[in-house]
């Protein structure tokens, strides 16, 4: 009997836990502009994973072809070419996987630690939860972008160096929203029933706060993509990330900048690409939070 | 609230401290060098060590951080690297450009988002409503650098209408798209939260309450909604602040503004310890000021968080 019981509860548990997803999705489905941003990033993902199919790298997006310099869109070159005669399209094809893979990276590294941190401090508070914090006030002090300028150009030029930069600057901003989300489920009734219950720490955190937690984490964490990515283009706008001849979105600008009299291809389609995932990354972030958002919960 | 002024500004100095350690840090454990920076690459390299012995740069971290700390204190910053003047000479002289840039930026970001926020809100689901929304969310994930570009080939190249780059006699002109790269994504997030505040305060209690009294329509939209619906949008006026000053570092490089962002820059490229350090801690020091003239704007506005700073309960969850 006592056998039978345990046997039973995982599988209640699992359903419950599918039955959210699921609740999540039927919701996140309803809205519009967040199918709209899911459908969008999906596109963009496939051509960036697959650009090797597509297009092909040394031919298309490395080869200088002076023959072929500041062409208008096409068929053959959809974007146009740059000051070197490569494809536009394919370069900004190759340029996104990079940028995606930076910001990607950055923003799990960042979500990792932040939510770490933020979990910690928040559920043991006093003086560890007000140092930390405080030293969390010193960093965000400095804004965001220009911290990230000043490691990344102290670290030099390349795109580990990048992302390490990335994720330092993220850390303080991501570690505050996790901490108040936790701290609003710490002060719960459910949390205080399990502890008077008896229940340990590590219990709690993993089985009562965590999981309530998780969705401010998951709608952070796409909005914080976007932002790195549009981050990522701007430090390698200013030269400190991918170093060339291999393209990246805001290697591109920068090279396409002192080109712009004689042909703005080369600015406007890695540029409207760029804004193309960080509009899709909102959208869908935008449309979790409100699948997720417990208020609208009828 | 005196107390809290007062509590919240002494706090002002654990953070110029933890900024310059960490400026400091950041400068001082990555490669390079300053003396190779300033002796150019024909110096040989026992000019360079020479250099650096001179200045200190082979003392332990500690040593030369605490003796930055200890001439902070009397005043003394250090002079650049690059240009041998005191630090914040340089600053100074620069900072009018970029404060003219930021404050202008910040005001348009309002007067254009506030508007179509309060339109938005009040003609819930209509096409303005719609389009505004779309507008809004593409201007919040255009990168700034890029609007930026966009706008030099649009207005200077293709009609000729506006300067590209700061340079001769400087006229209101050669501020537009500036300030305009620099407001649009500000003037996004601003849309986007009036309007959401808007709808949130139109169904609360009293503004049936009005309605119900026969108050117009107007006096509803401005009086009992409004006044309520902007406090949010103060704060993010505060936040807006720390990004348009990470956004000037960019925006200042493209159109050639000789502000205190391009300095930044500038002096972070060439390892320039010193200028790096104060431009910084300046931008940190005005950061953290204009957050807190942001918090007592809030308790002046709304008794709500006046009551609750007379209570001493400081403690909040964000």
């Amino acid at each position: 009997m006592q056998k039978g019981v345990k046997k039973v509860q995982p599988n209640a548990l699992a359903f419950r836990k599918e039955g959210k997803a699921e609740e999540t999705w039927r919701r996140f489905r309803k809205s519009k502009l967040a199918m709209v941003g899911l459908v969008t990033l999906s596109v963009v993902l496939l051509f960036a994973l697959f650009a090797g199919v597509v297009t092909d790298y040394e031919e298309d997006a490395i080869t200088h072809k002076f023959t072929e310099r500041f062409l208008a869109p096409s068929w053959e070159h959809p974007f146009g070419t740059d000051d070197y005669g490569r494809d536009i399209f394919s370069r900004v094809l190759f340029g996104s996987r990079v940028s995606l893979t930076i910001g990607f990276t950055a923003t799990l590294f960042s979500a990792v630690i932040a939510s770490t941190i933020g979990s910690l401090v928040a559920y043991y508070g006093g003086r560890v939860d007000d140092i930390v914090m405080r030293i969390m006030d010193m960093l965000m002090g400095i804004p965001t972008l220009l911290l990230a300028i000043a490691i990344s150009a102290s670290l030099g030029p390349g795109v580990r160096n990048l992302i390490i930069a990335l994720t330092i600057s993220q850390i303080p901003g991501f570690t505050r929203v996790t901490r108040s989300a936790i701290l609003n489920i710490v002060d719960m009734e459910y949390v205080e029933a399990a502890k008077s219950y008896g229940c340990s720490s590590a219990y709690i955190i993993a089985k009562h706060i965590l999981p309530n937690a998780i969705g401010t984490v998951i709608v952070q964490t796409t909005m914080s993509v976007a932002t790195q990515i549009l981050n990522t283009a701007a430090l390698s706008f200013l030269g400190l990330g991918q170093q060339p001849p291999a393209p990246e979105l805001g290697s591109m600008l920068s090279d396409a900048k002192s080109f712009m009299r004689v042909s703005m291809y080369g600015v406007l389609f890695p540029g409207l690409t760029i804004a193309t995932i960080a509009l899709s990354l909102n959208l869908v972030g935008d449309g979790l939070r409100d699948a997720l958002d417990p208020k609208l919960k009828n | 609230m005196l107390k809290y002024t007062f509590k919240r500004l002494l706090l002002l100095l654990p953070i110029l401290i933890g900024v310059s350690f960490i400026v400091f840090g950041i400068m001082s454990f990555t490669p390079g060098d300053p003396a190779t920076e300033i002796l150019g690459p024909t110096a040989t390299k026992e000019q360079i060590a020479e250099l650096n012995e001179e200045m200190g740069m082979n003392d332990p971290f500690l040593v030369r951080y605490f003796r930055y700390v200890f001439h902070a204190v009397t005043g003394d910053f250090g002079t650049s690297y690059r240009t041998q003047k005191p630090v914040f000479d340089e600053i100074f002289s620069r900072f009018g450009v970029t404060f003219r840039l930021g404050v202008l930026s910040i005001c348009v970001a309002i007067l254009i988002g506030v508007p179509i926020g309060i339109i938005s809100a009040v003609k819930q689901y209509s096409f303005i409503d719609f389009t505004s929304t779309i507008i809004a969310m593409f201007f919040a994930a255009v990168p700034q650098f890029w609007l930026a570009l966009m706008l030099v080939i649009f207005f200077s190249l293709q009609l000729r209408w506006l300067p590209s780059t700061f340079t001769g006699v400087i006229t209101p002109k050669h501020f537009v798209m500036p300030v305009l790269t620099l407001s649009l994504g500000t003037a996004a997030s601003i849309i986007r939260l009036t309007r959401s505040n808007m709808l949130e305060t139109i169904r609360q209690d009293y503004v049936r309450t009005a309605r119900a009294k026969g108050a117009s329509e107007t006096t509803i939209i401005f009086k009992h909604s409004l006044r309520n619906a902007l406090l949010p949008v103060i704060t993010v006026i505060g936040i807006s602040f720390g990004y348009l000053m990470g956004g000037t570092v960019l925006v200042e490089s493209i159109f050639g503004i000789p502000g205190l962002g391009s300095l930044t820059i500038a002096s972070i490229r060439s390892k320039d310890i010193p200028q790096t350090t104060a431009c910084i801690l300046f931008l940190a020091v005005l950061n953290v000021m204009i957050m807190l003239a942001v918090d007592l704007l809030y308790g002046y506005i709304d008794p709500r968080v006046k009551a609750r700073y007379a209570k001493g309960g400081k403690k909040s969850a964000t």
